[in-house]
């Protein structure tokens, strides 16, 4: 969430090697690239930084000389934890990429890497996304925004289902956080039409029914919703989820599939899920 | 003379002469008993030749006692002292028979009978052994003269001497039976010689000679010794014919004329026939035996023998081992043939159970080599991979490195060079695309060579199609059909198994440089179990000299590559316990399948 505070900045980028001549180009091509970059050759040194300067996120090998990239990933994570931390190596296995991400990296990339790919991250990264929340109700819908705001996000309500669609043109959404039971038309339908016009785009269903509403949730939920909240809400649980969501969108321009999250389990079981597939990269670069 | 003797009127019968002839005569009976008794044994002879003695001592005595006739009891008396002459070396030589030492003492027996051929001679001439006739109240009886007298010694020596042999025998036996047996003789011969009262009256001593009662008991006795225990343990001819019918192999004798003449029990039990039947009978007709080989035996080559098939009872044949040997008569001329036989059909049977083991054992023996010989193979083959392996892991990851740093510095003249010149521009996409070639070689190195144990879960065969799918860049022109007809799942480790369906499915698009139809699919291998994937692309084919080598690591046919992408598909699949097999026709298209398995 950081990136969107420092909007105006540039983004500080950590690169962390023992081949000197790979930072040297990861960070020239950073600096052209717009993005500030700074060095690091030993997790140790990166561990160093990390906690005298705030990054915006770090690149770093995982096979270095002293603290390999796994150990300073667990440094860096005590310092600073929500830091997105991305890993390459020239060996990277199943088994360092399972154990690298259980330790909280957002992807491992096997060198060389696809430039390409790193850049799309970090211009995701930088960019401010913001949250729309349809909801009939206009006392949620203000208390959320409230909610959302105190946490640095940018939110648009709607109590007009049949405006729903204007406001995903403005701007870029992160996420749509829609309640599922709405005066007139039902909310399976505003879903239908935002999966049919951007089927990438997560949406986070809220319902105050548990019980009546299984069917329409099972359905929405089979449509493409991301995952299913009741109220009253849980703060920290659609902090959480909203986090998560952003987090599988950085993780999926790395490689990772998206997957919409269990029901019913909590958002986080995504880290999990996630932790089992296979390091990714390599079909797409060539 | 003979006349007067033999007539009848020249004898009046008294109960001296009656009694003395009787127990003569049954002497002679007991004696010839005996010999039959003793199978005509040596002993038996002895003691046979002791009782005529004895017999016509009796006989001799009772007939000239029964003779008024001076004249004739002479000529009788004369007779039975050539009888008596040689009891003592009859007694001796049966004491020595029975004490079994006949051997040793040869000279002893040789003296004894020179000893009585001379008394016995000696008693023709008169006024020597016998001098005159007495006459008693029973009748005429001998006179000893001077050669009668050292008889008597003679007799009391040998008596002395074969009592001790006896005792000696008697005292020195272990065996019940033997002990038994000297104690009735001596018993016997101690009741024997007391018939030695006969010698007074010829000395003079007007003595009624009732020697011949004491012969009774020394009769008694010494038959139911022999009956009970008989003289000798074991006699030749006994135990010629014990052996030859107790004896395990067949005997069968035959004359010149190849006439059965003798078959032993075993023979018979052999032939599954009667003695009988098999007397008289003829060889040939009996076996079928070769003219060589008897041949062979008629010149008296011994231990000549050979294995024949041998009809037995109830028409089955035994396996037998005959030897034949040539019997020789007196002359040494062949007087006959001897078969011994043995039955071997048990051993024949045992030699070719032996022999089919052997065969046996010789062609598992092979198969174990020839699969110890693949394992070996198989051992090199994955050595040379483990090797490969080691170096190509160090090799290639260390290549990582530079491909990284030098894809990196590609991207960044690729942005900062924007206004350059066409050609630099396609040098740098020319130097990129090489990075991402040289990159591939050591992904596809480094997957051949990584040896890591699956973990297999379960994996829907449709959804590994699909996920596999999905990591593949398809280009344009390629037409994927995915046909699943099964909703089992497998049970393998899906990340290998998807790195060999990668493998198979980029394969299949190279092969389809132009364009083609790739058809995925999966089945039910039904009773085997398992699932069957199946990957067949449009493309050229391969050609059959090709087909054996294509999962070989290092095999290639195409420009680019080093050969492992199919020795990687092999090892996973056979890791996950699996098979891959291939079919391919040239111009058509080829068709992998691969069998992954199911839970059990």
């Amino acid at each position: 969430m950081k990136g969107e505070k420092m909007v105006e900045n540039k983004l500080n980028i950590l690169v962390v090697d023992d081949d000197r001549r790979m930072v040297r180009t990861i960070c020239d091509i950073l600096k052209i690239n717009g993005y500030e970059a700074s060095d690091a050759y030993s997790g140790e040194e990166a561990a160093e930084k990390v906690s005298a300067v705030t990054f915006d996120c770090v690149l770093m090998d995982i096979k270095m000389p002293g603290a390999g990239g796994i150990n300073a990933l667990q440094l860096i994570k005590g310092h600073a934890p929500d830091l997105p931390v991305i890993l390459m190596s020239a060996y990277a296995t199943e088994d360092v990429a399972i154990e690298a991400k259980k330790q909280g990296a957002y992807a491992v990339l096997a060198k060389p890497f696809d430039v390409q790919m790193v850049l799309s991250f970090l211009s995701l990264l930088r960019r401010e996304e913001s949250i729309l929340i349809v909801d009939d109700d206009p006392l949620f819908c203000k208390t959320l925004t409230d909610i959302l705001q105190s946490r640095g996000c940018r939110v648009q309500s709607e109590h007009d289902p049949g405006k729903v669609l204007d406001h995903m043109k403005e701007e870029y959404k992160l996420v749509v956080v829609l309640d599922i039971k709405l005066g007139d038309t039902k909310g399976l339908d505003v879903l239908k039409a935002i999966r049919k016009k951007y089927p990438t785009k997560p949406v986070l269903l809220v319902t105050g029914y548990r019980d009546e509403m299984t069917d329409s949730i099972k359905k929405g939920l089979q449509i493409g919703a991301y995952t299913c909240l009741y109220k009253p809400l849980p703060d920290e649980a659609l902090i959480n989820a909203i986090k998560e969501i952003r987090r599988k969108k950085l993780c999926a321009v790395l490689g990772e599939a998206f997957e919409n999250a269990p029901v019913a389990q909590g958002i986080n079981a995504c880290a999990s899920e996630m932790s089992s597939r296979a390091v990714r990269g390599k079909n797409g670069q060539a | 003379m003979i006349a007067q003797i033999i007539n009848a009127a020249h004898y009046s019968v008294t109960l001296y002469a009656a009694s003395s002839m009787l127990v003569g005569g049954a002497i002679a009976i007991l004696g010839t008993f005996v010999l039959f008794k003793e199978h005509g044994s040596r002993v038996g002879l002895v003691f046979w030749t002791l009782t005529l003695c004895l017999c016509l001592w009796l006989v001799g005595f009772g007939a000239a006692a029964a003779s008024p006739i001076k004249i004739i009891a002479h000529w009788w008396i004369r007779a039975a002292f050539m009888g008596v002459a040689f009891i003592p070396s009859l007694v001796l030589l049966l004491a020595l028979e029975v004490a079994q030492r006949t051997h040793m003492s040869m000279k002893l027996i040789r003296a004894s009978i020179s000893v009585s051929t001379l008394i016995c001679v000696s008693v023709y001439y008169p006024n020597l052994f016998m001098t005159s006739l007495y006459h008693y109240s029973w009748g005429y009886y001998a006179k000893f003269g001077p050669l009668g007298i050292a008889y008597l010694f003679y007799f009391g020596g040998v008596t002395v001497y074969v009592l001790r042999l006896y005792w000696t025998g008697y005292s020195s036996s272990t065996n019940e039976k033997r002990k038994k047996r000297f104690q009735g003789l001596l018993i016997a011969h101690s009741l024997g010689y007391v018939a030695a009262v006969d010698f007074f009256p010829a000395l003079g001593v007007p003595i009624y000679p009732f020697g011949y009662v004491m012969i009774v008991p020394f009769l008694v006795i010494t038959a139911s010794v022999i009956v009970k225990y008989k003289l000798v343990d074991i006699t030749p001819a006994l135990a010629a014919e014990q052996i030859l019918e107790t004896m395990q192999g067949a005997v069968i004798a035959v004359d010149l004329e190849g006439k059965i003449r003798v078959v032993n029990r075993a023979a018979r039990e052999m032939l599954g026939r009667e003695q009988s039947e098999l007397l008289n009978s003829s060889m040939t007709t009996l076996l079928d035996i070769a003219p060589e080989f008897l041949a062979c035996a008629h010149t008296g080559n011994h231990g000549v023998s050979r294995d024949i098939r041998w009809p037995a009872r109830s028409g089955l044949w035994s396996e037998v081992n005959i030897a034949v040997t040539p019997v020789t008569g007196g002359n040494k001329s062949t007087v006959g043939l001897v078969y011994v036989a043995y039955d071997i059909t048990e051993r024949k049977q045992a030699e070719r159970s032996i022999k089919k083991l052997n065969e046996e054992l010789e062609f598992k023996v092979q198969e174990r080599t020839k699969q110890l010989m693949d394992a070996q193979d198989e051992l090199v083959r994955r050595e040379k991979l483990a090797t490969l392996g080691q170096l190509a892991g160090t090799v290639g990851h260390e290549l990582r490195n530079p491909l990284g740093v030098m894809s990196n510095a590609v991207y960044f003249l690729q942005t900062v060079l924007t206004g350059a010149d066409e050609t630099t521009k396609e040098y740098l996409g020319i130097i990129k695309s090489e990075i991402a070639a040289a990159d591939r070689i050591v992904s596809e190195l480094l997957d051949a060579v990584r040896t890591k144990p699956p973990h297999p879960q379960l994996v829907p065969a449709e959804g590994l199609i699909r996920m596999s799918l999905e990591k593949c860049r398809i280009p344009e022109g390629i037409n994927v059909e995915v046909r699943s007809e099964t909703q089992r799942s497998v049970l393998i480790d899906h990340h290998q198994v998807k790195q060999v369906f990668i493998n198979l499915i980029n394969n299949a698009v190279e092969a389809m440089p132009n364009g083609g139809r790739l058809t995925l699919g999966a089945a039910d291998a039904g009773d085997g179990g398992g699932v069957w994937f199946i990957f067949k692309d449009e493309g050229g084919g391969i050609d059959p000299a090709n087909r054996e080598k294509i999962f070989q690591p290092l095999f290639t046919t195409k420009a680019r590559g080093i050969g492992l992408g199919l020795a990687v598909v092999k090892n996973l699949t056979e890791a996950n316990g699996g098979k891959i097999s291939v079919e391919s026709e040239l111009g058509k298209g080829t068709t992998f399948s691969v069998h992954l398995p199911v839970a059990s």
